[in-house]
């Protein structure tokens, strides 16, 4: 059977055609989902997200004009989806406790123990930063994307997404910080 | 190398979620403290158990497509009618717009066309005339 383009099957779905869609999901779904599991920390949550980000794009499919821009409209939905599951409390059950002299990082199942914690941490603090910062930040670490594509997602000049991206970072790491979670040694000199 | 270029060999590793960072990439991480921590956070976030389990396949990607499109039916059965007629609704303009520039062009040829080539023929017999004078 011969590939369809994607922009064929974004017109034929938006038109209704469920197996267009249903080729499209095929494609595009799997990097949703491992977009989400690694902002969610789980894969059957981030399933649960792909669900929704699914149905969202099937209900939202007609008012997209510009099939070039699907892959950075679906990224949009998901992390705005993502963000909604991890804001529900979701994420609550995975609350950790401070680092302090933790389980030495060598050990298997304590090391496991010690990752599985910090990005917990992380997804715990990123998902608490200001909207303004969180976006640019998350597509910047998860949705292997470039500056310049990020700004071109979010309308924005290059500078101000480089500017949002590092104050973000700084209060990401400011907020870890206070938690007891960071970079075991960063270096002293700034961005080259 | 650039910042950039680090942060492309980082989304790849994370992508892979294992892996020993390149040593150009660990002397560009010891020297610029911003990309420092994003190698921490983007390898924390793919290097964690529960991030690496479970990948999503094409096929179960479409049976969650199924399912959606099943769940938004049911929630909302003229969701998909609407769905429809806003789309035919842009088919429809595009076809009216052809359809108007045709029929304008139609006329133009129809209207216009005879009257220039009679004042034409008209301006010739005159020439002539005029010349076998």
């Amino acid at each position: 059977m011969q590939l369809r383009p994607d922009p064929q099957l974004i017109a034929a779905a938006a038109d209704g055609d469920h197996e267009a869609f249903e080729e499209l999901m095929g494609r595009w779904l799997p990097r949703a989902h491992s977009m989400a599991r690694r902002m969610l920390g789980d894969a059957d949550l981030a399933e649960d997200a792909v669900a929704e980000v699914a149905a969202v794009v099937w209900r939202s499919l007609p008012a997209l004009r510009d099939a070039t821009a699907f892959a950075g409209w679906l990224r949009a939905i998901t992390l705005n989806v993502c963000r909604r599951l991890a804001r529900r409390g979701l994420l609550a059950a995975a609350a950790v406790e401070p680092r302090g002299d933790g389980p030495d990082p060598g050990a298997g199942p304590a090391a496991e123990a010690e990752t599985r914690a910090r990005a917990a941490a992380i997804r715990r603090e990123l998902a608490c930063l200001p909207e303004l910062y969180w976006r640019s930040l998350v597509l910047y670490y998860l949705g292997d994307v470039s500056v310049g594509e990020i700004a071109q997602e979010l309308g924005l000049p290059a500078g101000t997404v480089k500017s949002r991206l590092s104050r973000g970072r700084a209060l990401l790491a400011e907020r870890l910080a206070r938690a007891g979670w960071g970079p075991e040694e960063l270096p002293s000199e700034g961005r080259e | 190398m650039t910042c950039e270029e680090a942060h492309r060999l980082m989304a790849e590793l994370a992508e892979k979620g294992r892996g020993q960072a390149p040593a150009e990439l660990q002397a560009h991480l010891e020297s610029c403290r911003d990309c420092a921590l994003d190698a921490w956070v983007m390898l924390s976030l793919a290097g964690s158990p529960d991030a690496r389990a479970g990948e999503l396949t094409e096929d179960a990607a479409r049976r969650v497509a199924r399912e959606a499109v099943a769940r938004v039916r049911q929630a909302d059965p003229a969701a998909e009618a609407r769905q429809r007629r806003e789309s035919r609704r842009w088919t429809r303009i595009a076809i009216a717009v052809i359809t108007a520039h045709a029929v304008a062009c139609g006329l133009f040829v129809s209207l216009v066309t005879p009257v220039l080539i009679e004042r034409a023929t008209a301006l010739l017999h005159s020439l002539l005339g005029a010349g076998g004078r």
